[in-house]
């Protein structure tokens, strides 16, 4: 195929397999605790690491990661210490993040076309050292998700119990939260700030619609992943659109047609039965 | 191994609201307590604060087990009054299972072996490869207790178990906790609503209304006094009219 002939677009592909897999591993958490809102605040928050990195004209990645780990930790530490709800404690931040991004780019002078990359993803953009990046968070997130899939689930499904077999609730809470900041930032550069949540949960949340069990949840939502990042960066290059956009699209179409498969055969089997 | 409780002074308040008050009281290793009192007693409370679920305000718990003289780490079985479970949650019966296993050292045969045998035993064995949020009320509970019991806890905590089962399934799951308590020495702490069922399997009784009310074995605890005590004299003398 032509496209592969680019540098520019394996590039892309390699780093969206691993992004593809990372985020809808750590999606399947996220949707079956509920937590799709904080994702997206983990995401909109690294926009002001962004905004800070592009003023200084410092290393976005690092500013960028810096500021979504300790937005993840703040959020973890301030819903576990006040009595407030989590919903509240990510708005707060959410909003307070997104305000301080705005405030910071009305300082930079001139059009940024690196800021709106960074919003909306540029496969044009993705460097030698970003798909390092996000290779080595791909593979290093995807290896601890999986080596811990079972406690999760565990501290998922019943924290009393967990706590209660022995489990370390708080650090592997604490864990998650800094999993899900190093997927996000590695996930920027290809789906961009505003939509990278979507690949975060439609993978996912496609999966569990149609998954007998949790193990075919996990594997069902890698596969789903992968195939919207790839699927969508192909159909990008064709169709000349920002790849962000087009990957959710694309994870959207999969989602769409999984569950009318799905309603349809539920429908079917009714009327054997 | 077994587990002894010792609570003293526990006392905890939500808000203005008193829910604990000043609780003291010891829990032998191997003993069957059930819970009795009114709603809004404290029993959940006091179950979550025993278990470090809850921090009270106030007071200390301390669960001691020891095997052969020497303190060991505690295995706890908990069913909670709610299922903990989200209703679309995408996990089998057998993958709720397999979790409370996993910092065990069985093998990958001897853990089948061993969920295998307790589902057998609670006749739920159909429903292994269900998912949970497939399965009714009282199947539910059922798997609850299967998954609290699999590991042959030395504290089996239950809130209010039987709430959706059949009589039936209700004398099954009875006979299951009374058989780990008789052969494998386990504490159990159960909150219930029937005093029927405490004369007939506990061994001691803990009456509460905030304030511990009696405790003792149900022959000697339950006195008229000490119902008033704990429901209120319009309950009682409701209840006891009902009865005759």
């Amino acid at each position: 195929m032509e496209i592969f002939a680019y540098p520019f677009m394996t590039r892309a592909l390699i780093a969206g397999i691993f992004i593809g897999i990372s985020c809808s591993l750590i999606g399947v958490f996220i949707v079956l605790r509920r937590m799709a809102f904080f994702s997206d605040a983990i995401a909109h928050s690294s926009l002001a690491g962004v905004a800070i990195s592009l003023l200084l004209g410092a290393n976005t990645i690092a500013i960028a990661l810096l500021f979504s780990v300790t937005i993840a930790l703040g959020i973890g530490y301030i819903n576990k210490k006040t009595p407030l709800s989590i919903d509240t404690v990510i708005g707060i931040f959410f909003s307070g993040a997104m305000a301080l991004a705005v405030i910071i780019i009305s300082f930079i002078s001139g059009y940024q076309p690196d800021l709106i990359s960074y919003l909306f993803g540029n496969i044009l953009a993705i460097t030698g050292s970003d798909l390092i990046l996000a290779v080595s968070i791909g593979i290093f997130t995807t290896a601890i998700i999986l080596a811990l899939r079972k406690p999760y689930l565990f501290l998922t499904l019943d924290r009393d119990g967990a706590r209660l077999a022995g489990m370390k609730t708080t650090i592997l809470d604490y864990m998650f939260l800094a999993l899900l900041a190093l997927v996000v930032v590695a996930s920027i550069r290809i789906v961009g700030v505003i939509l990278v949540s979507a690949l975060i949960i439609i993978p996912p949340a496609t999966a569990k619609n149609v998954s007998k069990n949790f193990i075919q949840m996990i594997y069902l939502s890698m596969v789903f992943g992968v195939a919207s990042v790839f699927g969508g960066l192909v159909l990008s290059y064709y169709i000349n659109s920002p790849s962000g956009a087009v990957i959710v699209l694309f994870s959207l179409a999969i989602f769409v047609t999984a569950t009318i498969a799905k309603t349809l055969t539920l429908l079917a089997k009714k009327r054997r039965a | 191994m077994s587990a002894t409780i010792f609570i003293e002074n526990l006392s905890l308040k939500y808000g203005n609201n008193p829910i604990l008050e000043n609780i003291s009281l010891t829990i032998e290793a191997g003993d069957l307590v059930m819970v009795i009192g009114p709603n809004g007693a404290g029993k959940t409370t006091l179950i979550k604060c025993t278990l470090g679920l809850v921090k009270p305000d106030s007071g200390t718990v301390k669960i001691v087990g020891l095997k052969n003289q020497e303190s060991k780490k505690l295995k706890i079985g908990y069913v909670p009054q709610k299922p903990a479970f989200e209703k679309d949650f995408p996990a089998t019966v057998l993958e709720v299972l397999d979790l409370m296993l996993i910092y065990q050292k069985y093998g990958r045969v001897e853990k089948r072996n061993l969920i295998e045998n307790t589902i057998r035993n609670l006749r739920i064995e159909k429903l292994l490869n269900e998912k949970i949020g497939d399965l009714s009320g009282g199947e539910l509970q059922k798997v609850m207790l299967a998954r609290s019991i699999l590991n042959t806890p030395d504290l089996l905590v239950l809130d209010e178990l039987i709430s959706g089962i059949d009589i039936a399934n209700e004398a099954i799951l009875y006979s299951m906790v009374n058989e780990l308590n008789q052969n494998h020495g386990t504490t159990v702490i159960m909150i219930t609503h029937d005093i029927n069922i405490v004369y007939k399997y506990a061994r001691t009784v803990i009456c509460l209304n905030k304030t511990l009310t009696c405790k003792g074995k149900p022959e000697h605890a339950l006195t008229f006094e000490n119902l008033t005590r704990t429901y209120g004299e319009f309950a009682v003398s409701y209840v006891h009219k009902v009865e005759h």
